[in-house]
């Protein structure tokens, strides 16, 4: 069982590939690393596998059918920008609930402090907002996370347990993750493998 | 040489929000208690702490940018005087640059280009933002683009830009590199130390302690909003044994490219 890429090409303008003849391939409980430099492609490339985007070429597979855009499908984004994922009218608890009702002990786990769930995004730090971004894809139905540089507004502290906990999670789960970041250490730290969207393996087209 | 002149000093911050609850009721917060960081001309301070310390209210405070509900209270002297709130709105985007954290900070509906001209003088306007996007590495073209349709890492370098005027005594930059890949980060970094060549004060708010080291001074650790240390840059190094407090030793010791782990006393404290 995977989350599949095969032969994926994009470009936002008409043949200025981001990337092309892209194959990528993340399987249930694989932690996976995907660099690649500012404007490389990297966002492009989750909102591909996310489904909120088509590719230009090529197609997603999760769990060997084809992924139909619109469709509810098991695969969570989250976000670099986390003040650009959720809406700035709801409550915290709202923003949550939208999605399913975590229990207290996984609000725990992420340091969500309870008084938190009454304020409005915009009465909260970025790092705080994050964390309610990362609980929220924490669904019982999801399958796979992509994580968009996702921990770059936290401190290092925070960013260690952060990761350890999403990471446990996952693994317990048998969720898989891609986590798309440009720091090198971080990556290395957490990833079983972990491919580049720079040149070489962007393979554009002649 | 480096001048010893203050030019921002922050003694006993604190900042509070009275919030509804419900009807009538209301309830305050406090994120920060007693914030004190002071720069000097030619300096880059960095100030480092967890996430949720008060590092952009800090900014926010400094700037008069703090939200309706907010109460402020301690002194903010700029310069040798107090800073006061028509002061504020008086000297930002001009002597005192912001460069802010969250990228909601740029218009939607403005091409980048144009957000890049404002403030800059009309008459080269034209010219001096194609510069500034050629320095930081975004292409002309970028220009026409709306902000949704950049990437994370060109978002804040187009952040980063309109920052950039002549005659800047304080820069606030609020965590200006994530997402940004090595080039455009050492480019930034060069520019702040510019600043501080220049005679500026650097306020430098990060989490990427490693970057902010290559050319800051001093740095000031936050937690809970709080000031636990000021200390000069070069004893965040080995196992960071110079640093006073244990908290800040715990942020040192925690990155990725240190040991990235967190001891379990440390956790209790979280
Ligand atoms: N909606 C869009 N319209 C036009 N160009 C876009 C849009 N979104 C992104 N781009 C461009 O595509 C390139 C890759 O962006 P992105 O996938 O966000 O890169 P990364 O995440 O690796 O930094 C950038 O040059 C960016 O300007
Ligand atoms: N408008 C607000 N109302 C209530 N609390 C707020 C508001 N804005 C920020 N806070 C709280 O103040 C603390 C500091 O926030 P902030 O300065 O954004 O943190 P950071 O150090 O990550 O930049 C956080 O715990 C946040 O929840
Ligand atoms: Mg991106
Ligand atoms: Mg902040």
């Amino acid at each position: 069982m995977a989350l599949r890429g095969t032969n994926l090409g994009f470009y936002y303008n008409k043949n200025e590939w981001l990337f092309r003849n892209l194959n990528i391939e993340l399987s249930y409980g694989e932690i996976l690393g995907i660099s690649g430099y500012s404007g490389s492609g990297k966002t492009s490339l989750s909102r591909i596998l996310a489904n909120y985007i088509e590719p230009i070429e090529g197609f997603v597979e999760i769990d060997e059918k084809r992924a139909a855009k619109g469709e509810a499908h098991p695969i969570q984004l989250i976000y670099q920008h986390p003040e650009k994922a959720i809406n700035p009218k709801w409550k915290m608890k709202e923003v949550l609930e939208e999605s399913y009702e975590p229990d207290d002990a996984i609000l725990e786990r992420f340091g969500i402090r309870k008084e938190w769930l009454s304020r409005y995004p915009i009465e909260l730090s970025g790092g705080e907002l994050q964390r309610f971004c990362i609980v929220r894809a924490l669904h019982p139905n999801t399958k796979y996370i992509i994580a968009d540089e996702i921990s770059t507004m936290l401190d290092a502290v925070t960013q260690t347990v952060i990761w350890r906990e999403l990471l446990d999670i996952c693994k317990e789960r048998k969720i898989g993750v891609a986590i798309i970041s440009h720091e090198a250490a971080l990556i290395s730290r957490l990833c079983d493998r972990i491919i580049s969207l720079d040149v070489s393996a962007k393979k554009i087209g002649a | 040489m480096k001048e010893s002149k203050q030019i921002l000093s922050v003694e006993n911050l604190k900042i509070c929000f009275t919030q509804y609850v419900k009807g009538l009721k209301t309830r305050r917060i406090t994120p920060i208690e007693s914030l004190n960081v002071s720069i000097n001309a030619g300096e880059i301070m960095a100030v480092i702490g967890a996430s949720g310390s008060g590092k952009s209210l800090l900014a926010h405070a400094i700037l008069g940018i703090l939200p309706g509900n907010a109460l402020c209270e301690g002194d903010i002297t700029y310069c040798g005087q107090p800073l006061t709130e028509e002061k504020k709105i008086e000297l930002r985007g001009k002597e005192i640059s912001f460069i802010p954290q969250s990228v909601n900070y740029l218009d939607p509906l403005m091409r980048v280009s144009e957000q890049v001209k404002i403030g800059l003088p009309k008459k080269d306007a034209d010219k001096q933002q194609k510069e500034l996007f050629h320095r930081y590495g975004l292409k002309e073209k970028d220009g026409e683009l709306y902000p949704f349709q950049l990437s994370g890492g060109m978002l804040r370098r187009v952040l980063f830009a309109t920052s950039i005027r002549d005659n800047i005594k304080l820069v606030i930059a609020d965590e200006p590199t994530p997402g940004i890949h090595p080039e455009a980060l050492s480019t930034i970094l060069n520019q702040l130390r510019a600043f501080a060549d220049d005679g500026a004060a650097v306020m430098l708010i990060t989490h990427d302690i490693v970057s902010a080291l290559t050319v800051c001074d001093r740095v000031t650790v936050l937690k809970d909003g709080k000031t636990i240390e000021t200390t000069m840059a070069e004893n965040f190094s080995a196992d960071g044994r110079h640093l006073q407090h244990w908290y800040s030793r715990a942020l040192w010791n925690a990155l990725p490219q240190n040991s990235f782990s967190v001891h379990e006393e440390v956790e209790a404290w979280l």
